[in-house]
């Protein structure tokens, strides 16, 4: 068996979920390592896997595959083992166990979803994901924390649900498990599964919700992997459906205006994420060979982008403890690397010439233009002009400048955090110096240019225009604190609803009949125990009108003969008085 | 407030004079008769969104901070 054979049948999700159990019995620094390491180790089998290698596996009466290599799988998996590295190289000074092994577990579960050559294979990797993801969320131990992490379990169990429903469906009725293109009733299942972890609106707010919640390390590789992996399935499963385009057109509108009106920087970012995920299902829908490497493009740019802004807001709540643009500003002096950073995933993302975020985005405007796709073409150029203002203009200029410097020291960011900033900038730079490195893994051909006059001239007078109806409109877009009701509204509220109708109704209901007998008991036991005396002092109470006596005290806990005597001599002449009663009736007789 | 109006006017315009002098604007649509039709998408597109975020939705739906939570602490 030569080398090449031998990397072939090793599923990378093994190396990941080998790696997660090692992490378990060794110190802290190894762990960190461990990370890198097996990011590595994967990204340098990549280049070895051969179009069509399998590996089977039998289950109950299938035949499953849970690793089948094509261009499409092998594309996403470069960009998954370099978040997974950069994010490593970032998350180097953690020390909690816990996490790491969760962002392996998780990374891992990517990987293995990507890989996955049947529709069984991919929902036990998808659920994998979840396990991993929400640790990271709860992670951050604050009460926030917990209760978004419960939603999105929820959420995405829901979404796995119909996922599962989907695939059974799918198998009764086809009698196979492939995952091709999907068609039929069962497929409308199975795309309210791939939806519903894609962020689509209106089954996205899972994303803005639990996101902005997770670790400082853990936002990374959340913000890479869920959404990415449900468009990598999109692709598989639904390239070519029309109503993804205007889906994916609405919701990048959508997620741009949300973004744009949030306090809390890494919601912004979050609700970035819907919009970005809408060019990547716009271009899905649309199904051309452009447009699906358009797909790819973005969804591999984007994760470098967004990585880089997540590091870079997360670097000031590691610094700074907050995370909200009212209470931020003035940082530039202590944090400036911090901005530099993330000024390149801002302009990288909003499509500057020269970094990443140019060459993909082009690529789905372009496609949806050629596509005489018009309206969708309009809103996702809107959605870059929101872009640029959301997360290029307004989250820098209200973090690091807007108010006055300020002096207060803010805790020092670690080496590690830097180096993974520097890292994913660079990569970031290079995807858009060299577009055809990116180009040589997009898996169909068509070909596209990226540096052409007219895309410059595109560019050039979307990005200076939105930055001056910035400048002219700076006075009122100060952020202001507070939050905007989304979709999470629907099941939020109902839940506030369901927990005052099941939980504080019937506890109030046994709350106050446990009230009840424990008076009537105590009651009883008060009339029990001396029965004339309450009779005596009831008695004397219904003629007085005011109520003088205190009621008789129970029976004292020493027995005394003579407390018994008035009620013994009662009884005498009850009986002597009967007596009496029987002779004067037999003498009248 | 209207000096910076005027400057985005000139710049506007300089970009519609290079756009027809130049038709760097290319395309299959309607839009790519409109010259600088991207300058007037980056400027009014940025008011629209503006307007959705800030007027709109902000209107409706902004609420306090403890909005979900107001309900549980008030047992």
């Amino acid at each position: 068996m030569s080398l090449i054979e031998i990397i072939n049948s090793i599923p990378p999700v093994s190396v990941f979920f080998i790696g997660a159990l090692i992490m378990l019995f060794v110190p802290s620094r190894a762990r960190a390592i461990t990370v890198l390491a097996c990011s590595l180790l994967v990204l340098a089998m990549l280049p070895f896997l051969q179009d069509g290698s399998l590996v089977k596996l039998g289950f109950l009466n299938f035949e499953l595959v849970p690793f089948a290599v094509d261009r499409l799988s092998v594309a996403f998996a470069y960009v998954f083992c370099l978040i997974a590295f950069f994010g490593g190289v970032y998350a180097f000074h953690l020390k909690d166990r816990g996490q790491q092994v969760a962002a392996m577990i998780y990374a891992g579960g990517s990987l293995g979803a990507i890989f996955a050559g049947d529709l069984f294979s991919l929902f036990i990797f998808w659920e994998i994901m979840l396990a991993g993801s929400a640790y990271l969320i709860w992670a951050r131990k604050t009460p926030e924390a917990a209760g978004a992490g419960m939603r999105y379990i929820i959420v995405h169990l829901a979404g796995g649900s119909f996922l599962l429903a989907g695939i059974i469906w799918h198998l009764v009725e086809t009698g196979s498990l492939e995952f091709g293109l999907l068609e039929g009733a069962p497929s409308y299942l199975i795309l309210i599964g791939f939806l519903v972890n894609a962020a689509v609106p209106p089954l996205h707010a899972w994303l803005p919700d639990a996101y902005p919640q997770s670790t400082v390390t853990g936002s990374v590789f959340l913000s890479a992997f869920t959404t990415k992996v449900a468009v990598y399935a999109l692709i598989r499963g639904f390239a070519g459906l029309e109503i993804l385009v205007w889906a994916g057109a609405i919701m990048a509108v959508y997620g741009v205006t949300y973004a744009f009106l949030e306090n809390d920087i890494r919601k912004i970012l979050s609700h970035h994420i819907v919009s970005q995920v809408g060019f990547m299902v716009a271009a899905i829908g649309i199904g051309s060979a452009l447009s699906v490497n358009g797909a790819v493009a973005h969804a591999f740019t984007n994760i470098l982008n967004k990585g880089l802004l997540f590091m870079g807001t997360g670097a000031i709540l590691y610094s700074t403890g907050k995370s909200k643009l009212n209470e931020l500003g003035g940082l530039l002096k202590q944090t400036p690397y911090v901005f530099a950073f993330y000024m390149v995933g801002a302009v990288s993302i909003s499509g500057f010439p020269l970094f990443c975020g140019f060459v993909s985005k082009g690529m789905v405007t372009y496609s949806a233009e050629t596509a005489h796709y018009v309206p969708a073409f309009l809103m996702l150029n809107l959605a870059s002009v929101g872009t640029f203002l959301s997360v290029g203009l307004k989250l820098p200029y209200y973090t690091w400048f807007g108010k006055q410097p300020q002096a207060e020291a803010v805790k020092p960011v670690p080496v590690g955090m830097y180096v993974g900033m520097a890292l994913t900038a660079l990569s970031c730079v290079v995807f858009g110096v060299f577009p055809g490195l990116l180009g040589n893994l997009l898996p169909y051909d068509a070909s596209y240019q990226p540096y052409t006059l007219v895309h410059f001239w595109e560019t050039l007078s979307i990005i200076l225009f939105s930055g001056l109806m910035f400048w002219v409109l700076i006075g009122w877009i100060k952020p202001k604190p507070g939050i905007t009701l989304d979709f999470d509204w629907f099941y939020r509220r109902p839940a506030t609803l369901a927990y005052k109708v099941f939980v504080r109704f019937p506890s109030a209901v046994f709350t106050s009949a446990g009230d009840m007998m424990g008076a009537t008991v105590s009651k009883i036991s008060e009339i029990a125990a001396n029965p004339i005396g309450f009779g005596i002092w009831h008695f004397k109470n219904i003629f007085s009108k005011v109520k003088k006596e205190p009621s008789p005290e129970c029976e004292p806990s020493e027995f005394d003969p003579h407390r018994y005597r008035s009620s013994l001599g009662m009884m005498v002449l009850a009986v002597m008085a009967g007596f009496v009663f029987v002779a004067l009736l037999t003498w009248l007789a | 407030m209207k000096k910076k109006l005027v400057i985005v006017g000139v710049l506007l315009a300089m970009f519609v004079l290079a756009d027809s002098l130049f038709h760097l604007t290319h395309g299959e649509g309607w839009w790519a008769q409109i010259p600088a039709f991207f300058a007037f998408l980056g400027f009014v597109g940025g008011l629209l969104i503006f307007f959705l975020a800030k007027i709109v939705i902000s209107a409706l739906l902004h609420r306090n901070e403890d909005y979900y939570e107001s309900d549980r602490n008030n047992q």
